[in-house]
């Protein structure tokens, strides 16, 4: 069984001065157990990706369409929010870029932790004989749930911090509430939307860490997404690579670091940081990403490629699907010879 | 919130009282000279100049107003301690006496427009935030550009004249049995709902929209906070994302107003009381103003400043225990 299939994914924004076409037809596929990161710069989709997953994208003014979503065997593909509201949570949960602002600042954490025990456990709230517990008693359960919560990602004192306010922890411990959150119901699958790039270097690692750890143990799928390689690089198992809205790359971790296939790839990799590095500087690709109100014509990134040919101003090459589950959306992978790095 | 902060937040509150009841005292003395002639004018009839200064010496001492003013301002700081405001020059009676006569109908007015505006205009605020841009929001913006332009005293008016006068369906003028034969009966009670419905309805038309807008403006801006997109993500109920996270945060700038509102429910009703006589403090006020009855306006102003200073303590003390990361007075 699978985490995660999504197939031809499609996000529109309909503005006054024009349609933003932030995702245009993308397929992601997590097996169980899987950790999966979807790279791509600021502004390419990334995000929306994860929240039309989630189906937490406001319509207004979002418009979604999608082939095929089925996550860990449900399929969520026409579910109402109201339906939708029993998976979040339980089957899917997210981690969020910033805990400062992405928890209440006027709720103790352990009450927002409280919740969603409350909120999905209620059936399984039940005394030795199988009678639902009291109001009360679910609520002193849930708060018991909560403490091995955060003493499972790490936070000592946990009955001490059950009571704080966000405001009163660090910004690593607030990074760790959230990912006590959302594996408190252990879900099938947790995405984590850039978990660390609010948090300073050596916290960086330890939140990691602790999340890499808890993904082993609990054989939860992991949609990771970010725009710094060198995270992915000790996390995931597989890469999608992401460019205006559309996938241009997909290989094993391994694969693509070794041999990198589309040219904008080849270029993230280069503005990476490697310890056996002996390169005197980093390489830039040049210019920026197009605004996704007037993209390029033929392949979307024909103005920024050293390598592009004529045909990829006029037409947008298909995503290739090589052996070993590899993809690429290039005219010309198979001439393009890099340098060696 | 620090016990040594409490402290310090009430012994400012002390001071700030102990200067408004200074400027209470002084103003109304600057440009008299002798308070005594103001309320014994020298055209009363047939009396020598003996005479006439014999009486104003007997009313100095009856009132308090024989020497210096600093003495008499030492008077009455004492006589303040014990709860004594003085006596009134026109009715005669203590002006403590007063005030508790006419507090009760003012507070009638007033609080019932404070709470029918909060919970109205929450509701409406509500409503108009999560229908955000459809009718509902706009005819609530529309309204609170037609109510900040029409102050209460002009809607008052216009509402006695049609209401009361044209149409006859509420009271114009307040029926002054109300207040004499008052004994906590059911059709006492409701007489009293019947003549306050003109103006408090006059005063909460302006206020309900007031607080609707800041309602529907801040829990705009919180339903755009990350934290709500965390709590759909945890999958919580709508219920629960809008009672449990949303409203909690976006009320507390509300308690801040609301929190100012009630340092304005004795002073807040003067001309809507005028409007439609109905005998507060506000008119109380007015005829003391009138008629230069000194012990009696600076009875009121420092009854009223008190209040406020009160009620502006306890919204600081309450916001702190609403919004935790408000730690007043450092740690």
């Amino acid at each position: 069984m699978k985490a995660l299939e999504v197939e031809n994914l499609k996000v529109i924004f309909p503005t006054e001065a024009g349609i933003v076409r932030a995702v245009e037809g993308i397929d992601i596929e997590i097996d169980e157990g899987e950790c999966v990161a979807i790279v791509g710069e600021s502004g390419c989709g990334k995000s929306v990706t994860s929240l039309a997953v989630m189906k937490l994208l406001s319509s207004p003014p979002a418009i979604t369409r999608v082939d095929k979503l089925v996550l860990g065997g449900i399929d969520i593909k026409d579910l109402t929010d109201k339906q939708m509201q029993k998976v979040r949570g339980k089957d899917v949960a997210m981690i969020f870029q910033d805990a400062l602002t992405a928890l209440n600042p006027v709720m103790t954490v352990g009450r927002q932790i409280d919740e969603i025990f409350l909120a999905h456990g209620k059936e399984h709230f039940s005394d030795e004989t199988g009678k639902a517990l009291s109001r009360f008693a679910r609520k002193k359960e849930a708060k018991r749930r909560t403490i091995e919560a955060l003493k499972l990602v790490g936070i000592s004192d946990a009955e001490l911090r059950y009571k704080a306010y966000p405001h009163q922890l660090s910004g690593g411990m607030r990074q760790r509430v959230l990912i006590a959150m959302a594996f408190a119901c252990n879900p099938h699958l947790i995405i984590a939307d850039e978990p660390t790039t609010a948090l300073d270097v050596t916290i960086q690692a330890q939140v990691l860490d602790i999340l890499k750890e808890l993904q082993r143990k609990q054989k939860t799928s992991l949609m990771l997404i970010t725009h710094d390689l060198s995270i992915v690089m000790n996390m995931a198992d597989k890469i999608y690579v992401m460019y205006c809205g559309k996938i241009v790359e997909c290989a094993r971790t391994r694969e693509l670091f070794k041999n990198p296939l589309h040219p904008y790839t080849h270029g993230l990799l280069g503005s990476v940081a490697r310890i056996n590095d002996d390169r005197k500087r980093f390489v830039q690709i040049p210019s920026s990403l197009p605004s996704p109100m007037h993209k390029p014509s033929g392949c979307y990134f024909h103005p920024r490629c050293v390598h592009a040919t004529e045909r990829c101003k006029q037409e947008m090459p298909p995503l290739e699907q090589l052996e070993g589950g590899r993809c690429v959306r290039c005219w010309n992978y198979k001439e393009i010879r890099y340098d060696k790095q | 919130m620090k016990a040594s902060y409490v402290i310090k937040r009430i012994l400012l509150t002390l001071f700030i009282f102990f200067v408004v009841v200074t400027l209470c005292f002084f103003i109304p003395r600057i440009g008299v000279d002798d308070p005594a002639s103001r309320y014994y004018p020298a055209q009363t009839a047939g009396m020598t100049d003996a005479e006439y200064e014999a009486i104003k010496e007997l009313v100095r001492q009856q009132y308090g107003l024989d020497g210096s003013t600093f003495q008499q301002y030492i008077t009455y700081l004492g006589n303040l301690f014990t709860g004594d405001l003085g006596t009134s020059y026109t009715k005669n009676e203590p002006v403590i006496d007063l005030i508790a006569e006419r507090l009760p109908w003012t507070l009638v007015l007033s609080v019932s427009n404070l709470l029918i505006s909060l919970v109205i205009g929450v509701i409406i605020g509500t409503m108009a935030a999560w229908r955000r841009g459809r009718w509902q929001d706009r005819a609530l913006l529309n309204a609170s550009t037609f109510t900040t332009a029409l102050p209460a005293f002009f809607i008052a008016l216009i509402l006695s004249f049609y209401l009361g006068f044209e149409w006859e369906i509420f009271p114009a003028y307040t029926d002054q049995n109300m207040v004499a034969g008052f004994d906590w009966s059911w059709e006492a009670i409701s007489k009293v709902a019947y003549n306050a419905s003109l103006p408090v309805f006059a005063m909460a038309i302006g206020s309900i929209v007031s607080y609707g807008q800041a309602t529907r403006n801040s829990v705009i801006a919180v339903s755009e906070d990350d934290f709500i997109l965390t709590a759909k993500a945890k999958g919580l109920s709508n219920n629960k994302v809008i009672y449990g996270h949303t409203l909690r945060n976006a009320l507390l700038p509300i308690v801040t107003q609301f929190g100012m509102n009630v340092s304005t429910l004795i002073g807040g009703a003067v001309v809507i009381e005028q409007i439609f006589n109905w005998n507060g403090m506000g008119t109380l006020f007015l005829t003391a103003n009138s008629n230069n009855d000194y012990p009696l306006m600076m009875g009121i102003m420092i009854f009223m400043s008190a209040f406020a200073l009160v009620a502006n303590l306890l919204t600081d003390f309450v916001y702190c225990l609403l919004d935790p990361r408000v730690t007043l007075g450092g740690r």
